[in-house]
């Protein structure tokens, strides 16, 4: 077939076939060229008068060629003050209307947004305008302009006083023209008219779109604070951070299930608890110590507030008389911590409840400590029925917030002195009621974040504990042994950092608050 | 008067429960005895409503009570209100006694805090008992009305006896002779259509009619076979100590203290206005009962409470939580409506202001508030109606009104009631400092004043004012 066209297109041999084709051809280019005229004439004329020629385009890629000492302001520095001047921005492509001769569009830098204007005029020809409305939405672009200020405020924009008429606009990098997710509808508060909006797997999928959105930048923003603040809390009250051992050989604590990995010839595990190495560096002298780390946790449980890997925000403290001391300073910490993100986050924490409503995170100062047992009479108040003994259910958590939330209208409680049965072995029972023990649980919207008590520091009682509860002592040797030599009385407790996050700001899921969440369905991205 | 009524109520009614089986007809005559104020006692926490405190959402701290007079009226509707359920009635207003007590210099003032007074009482009555809310006046209690209108008190009770019972009438002719204390009380009533005659005449009506009932009950309990409750008595006796006439049922009603369980009461307070007498009982409290006290500030204000209020309430750890027999939490806390006590949220909503805070206290204090001294009971209920709606809550005449009516009433003795300082005292001293006119009273006020700030119970507020 090559061959015969090459023929036709030396004009020596056509075929009937060919050449019956070649004229179809040719009307059909024909007819394309007179539809297309117009548009070519058009272009054509405004080619020649493209004033804006080296006012737009497509920059080539960065291979860092050059170096230009041209200052890039920020979004967030667009201010009123500086009317009048032309500043270069670079930031995504939000949104962009054009109508005719005028185009508007909006530069969104993480939280904040500007808008620009273009309008015809004699240094900004028709195809720029035109360009501009081809720039696919969050691709990166460089635009320079002259900031002016507005008389009606901006309502969509952060920078509501300014807005930037445009000069020149260079994508630096474009983003695919169609995307999994908009922008715009991952922002959307559920439930709202009949807009579109995402939902969490799309999300997931797609995380890196996802975490664009104003509430997600806020989110972990956020969950940064969070741990900040636990760390400057601490350290300031003398706690060492240390860094515990993810790999290890055998499940340090009972209970939850532990991920088995292949170590070389042999198994190891995923540790389910830096518990074990916080105790040991507290019998190593360290008195005090904190940690913060990924846990691992093999439970094939899908509900809200599981994953199967989170941050766990750990700490052990030696104590001197009553493990009321640790359990002041937990509870102080906390306070700290809400008093903190009250006070630094207030704007975050703002953009957040826009699209994920929520009511104000409310504490007392100090902490409520309420008793098991109080809390216990409390639900059996409201009709519940249940022993003294018995653990919480969910449902009885959340109704017990709810309660303590009534009466005492705070979101942050501990409870303090939990049955003994329900504890792990190695929780110090109470000293005179052997009913009770040394434990407490702390609760944030009714549900539970913090898990702790006073840990058994002797190595005979201990043993005894564990077999009481039909652990085998050989497995745990070196958790006992780690006692022998001398080990000081303490406490402690562990929270998990999306778990904190997700019920200050009073989300519904705790894969909002991961930035890359795992669970028994979800290993990607 | 009012206890025989409501004894024998309590007779028959539980007579009443011992009857298994019934006769619609039997029903109907006895469901007199099932009246709905005794329903309300048997609500496990307390009566709001029988003290006047809980006035729905918004009223709550102007409320202010009326308790005093809902005291001696409720115990007439008891009986009252199901006896006669088919006669017309006049829906039941309720007020303070407060205005009668300086009735003639007042006159203005009672006619403007009638109207508020009035369109309150209303929902009150709406509130509490859809049943006997006929809102048509008799042309009767209309003409007393206009006749008696400037005395608030009086006006009550006799529109409540408006409506007699044609055969009562003929049975009670008036007889002109009120018992003498009472007329002092109540001031100027004196005509032969005296409400209080009124009122002897109604409580005689009910009286004969509770023995005509309790006779028909007897009647049906033979024909049933039904023994008395021997529970009754034994209750009675377990009760009798703190409150000798009312039974069991009565006694659940009240803020009560037991053995087996804290009884937490969270009290939420502005830093802006410290109560003080509240401070004061809880000292008061403390002497009487193991009590683990703390103090929490809320998040809501925590920018705006001084170091020194921080701690205001502490044990200091001296009392666990487990010892403890009452748990009283200070939440310093931004608040629209004055203090707030909660005890029990899924039963109870918040009693808002100082001074029904106070009356709960007191009743802890001593759980036979209500039945012990009705008039002294009533006299409190006055002074702290004062010192809220009128020294905290009212404007700048009310207030001076009010300081002028402390300052007689404390020139002819010492304390506001009695020869000890009581609520009273604490409560118009407290509202006197947190609207800042302790400075400026007249002198039998001041001397007061001075008085308080010596004596010891008010050592602990002393160093609070500033």
């Amino acid at each position: 077939m090559s061959g015969e066209e090459a023929v036709g297109q030396d004009g020596q041999s056509i075929s009937k076939k060919a050449l019956k084709k070649q004229q179809k051809e040719a009307e059909k280019a024909a007819k394309k060229a007179q539809h297309k005229k117009p548009d070519n004439q058009e272009a054509g004329d405004i080619d020649k008068e493209d004033t804006s020629k080296g006012r737009y385009g497509v920059l080539p890629l960065n291979q860092s060629q050059e170096r230009l000492q041209r200052r890039l302001y920020k979004v967030s520095e667009l201010q009123p003050s500086l009317s009048g001047q032309t500043v270069w921005v670079r930031g995504r492509l939000h949104t962009c209307r054009s109508k005719g001769k005028q185009c508007f569009f909006v530069i969104r830098q993480q939280k904040w947004t500007v808008q620009v204007m273009a309008i015809q005029s004699e240094t900004i020809s028709k195809q720029m305008i035109k360009f501009i409305s081809g720039v696919t939405a969050e691709s990166i672009i460089d635009v320079e302009g002259v900031v002016q200020t507005v008389g009606q405020k901006i309502q969509s924009c952060t920078q509501q006083g300014v807005e930037l008429h445009i000069q020149q606009i260079w994508v630096v990098s474009a983003a695919e023209p169609r995307l999994p997710l908009l922008i715009e509808d991952a922002s959307r508060p559920e439930g709202e008219g009949e807009l579109a909006t995402v939902n969490q797997d799309t999300r997931l999928d797609n995380r890196v779109l996802d975490l664009r959105t104003l509430a997600n930048q806020s989110i972990f923003r956020l969950e940064a604070g969070v741990c900040r603040l636990f760390r400057d809390y601490l350290t300031a009250k003398g706690f060492v951070e240390i860094h515990t051992p993810k790999i290890i050989s055998a499940a340090s604590e009972g209970g939850a299930n532990v991920f088995e990995v292949t170590y070389f010839k042999t198994k190891a595990y995923m540790a389910q608890s830096p518990q074990l190495y916080k105790q040991m560096a507290v019998c190593a002298e360290f008195d005090k110590v904190f940690t913060v780390g990924s846990v691992f946790r093999a439970e094939d449980s899908n509900t809200h507030r599981h994953l199967t890997e989170f941050i766990g925000l750990d700490l052990e403290m030696a104590f001197n008389y009553h493990y009321h001391e640790v359990l002041e300073v937990i509870g102080d910490m906390f306070v700290n911590l809400f008093k903190g993100l009250q006070e630094q986050y207030a704007e975050e924490i703002s953009l957040v409840n826009k699209q994920y409503p929520a009511e104000p995170f409310k504490f007392l100062e100090p902490s409520l400590i309420l008793n098991y047992k109080d809390g216990v009479e409390m639900l059996r108040q409201a009709g519940i029925e249940m022993g003294d003994e018995e653990d919480l259910s969910t449902p009885n958590e959340k109704l017990l917030g709810r309660l303590i939330k009534a009466k005492y209208d705070t979101d942050f409680f501990i409870l303090d002195k939990f049955p003994l049965a329900v504890r792990p072995f190695y929780t110090m029972p109470d000293p005179t009621n052997p009913k009770w023990s040394n434990s407490y649980d702390m609760f944030m919207r009714g549900e539970e974040i913090l898990s702790g008590a006073q840990r058994i520091h002797d190595p005979e009682f201990l043993s005894k504990r564990a077999e009481l509860h039909g652990c085998q002592l050989d497995k745990i040797k070196g958790y006992i042994d780690s006692f022998r030599y001398g080990a000081p009385p303490h406490a402690g407790g562990g929270i998990g950092l999306e778990r904190v996050t997700m019920l200050y700001l009073g989300l519904d899921n705790i894969r909002k608050t991961s930035l890359f969440p795992r669970d028994p369905k979800r290993l990607t991205p | 008067m009012g206890n025989v009524v409501s004894r024998c109520a309590q007779n028959l009614r539980n007579a009443l429960r011992t009857c298994s089986k019934k006769r619609p007809e039997d029903e109907a005559m006895l469901s007199v005895c099932d009246s709905e104020p005794l329903d309300k006692c048997q609500e496990p926490l307390f009566d709001t409503s029988r003290t006047g405190v809980h006035h729905g959402a918004g009223s709550g701290s102007r409320s202010g009570s009326c308790s005093s007079l809902a005291r001696l009226q409720d115990k007439m509707e008891v009986v009252d209100c199901k006896i006669l359920p088919s006669t017309p009635r006049t829906s039941v207003r309720r007020s303070t006694p407060r205005r009668s007590t300086h009735s003639s210099k007042g006159c203005q003032h009672v006619e403007h805090s009638e109207s508020r007074g009035q369109s309150q009482d209303r929902s009150f009555v709406d509130q509490e008992s859809q049943t006997n809310a006929v809102d048509s006046d008799p042309p009767e209690a209309a003409c007393q009305e206009a006749v008696l209108s400037k005395e608030y008190i009086v006006k009550t009770y006799s529109i409540q006896n408006a409506t007699p019972s044609p055969a009562t009438q003929a049975k009670f002719p008036p007889s002109p002779l009120p018992p003498h204390q009472e007329q002092v009380w109540l001031g100027s009533a004196s005509s032969t259509s005296s409400p209080l005659v009124n009122l002897e005449r109604r409580q005689e009506d009910v009286l004969k009619r509770l023995e005509h009932l309790q006779a028909s009950v007897s009647k049906l309990a033979q024909q049933y076979q039904v023994t008395e409750a021997p529970a009754v008595g034994s209750v009675a006796q377990q009760t009798a100590r703190i409150a000798p006439v009312s039974a069991g049922v009565q006694s659940q009603s009240k803020p009560q203290v037991t053995t087996d369980k804290v009884l937490d009461l969270v009290i939420s307070v502005n830093p802006a206005s410290i109560p003080f007498s509240l401070l004061i009982l809880c000292e008061q409290l403390s002497k009487q009962y193991v009590i683990l006290k703390s103090t929490f500030v809320h998040s809501s204000a925590s920018a705006i409470v001084p170091e020194r209020l921080k701690n205001l309430l502490n044990s200091n750890g001296g009392v666990k939580r487990g010892d403890s027999q009452i748990a009283i939490s200070i939440v310093w806390k931004k608040i629209a409506n004055g203090p707030e006590l909660v005890v029990d949220p899924s039963r109870q909503t918040p009693i808002q202001g100082e001074v029904n805070v106070a009356r709960y206290l007191a009743r802890l204090l001593n759980p036979a508030w209500d039945q012990a001294d009705i008039i002294k009971a009533t006299q409190v209920d006055d002074l702290l109606d004062t010192a809220q709606l009128q020294i905290l809550e009212g404007n700048s005449k009310e207030k001076a009104a009010a300081v002028r009516t402390l300052n007689s009433t404390l020139g002819k003795r010492d304390w506001l009631i009695g020869t000890e300082p009581s609520i009273a005292d604490f409560c118009c001293w407290s509202a006197l400092q947190q609207t800042g006119q302790a400075s400026s009273s007249p002198a039998n006020v001041k001397k007061w004043l001075n008085l308080c700030s010596q004596h010891q119970l008010f050592e602990t507020v002393r160093g609070l004012l500033s």
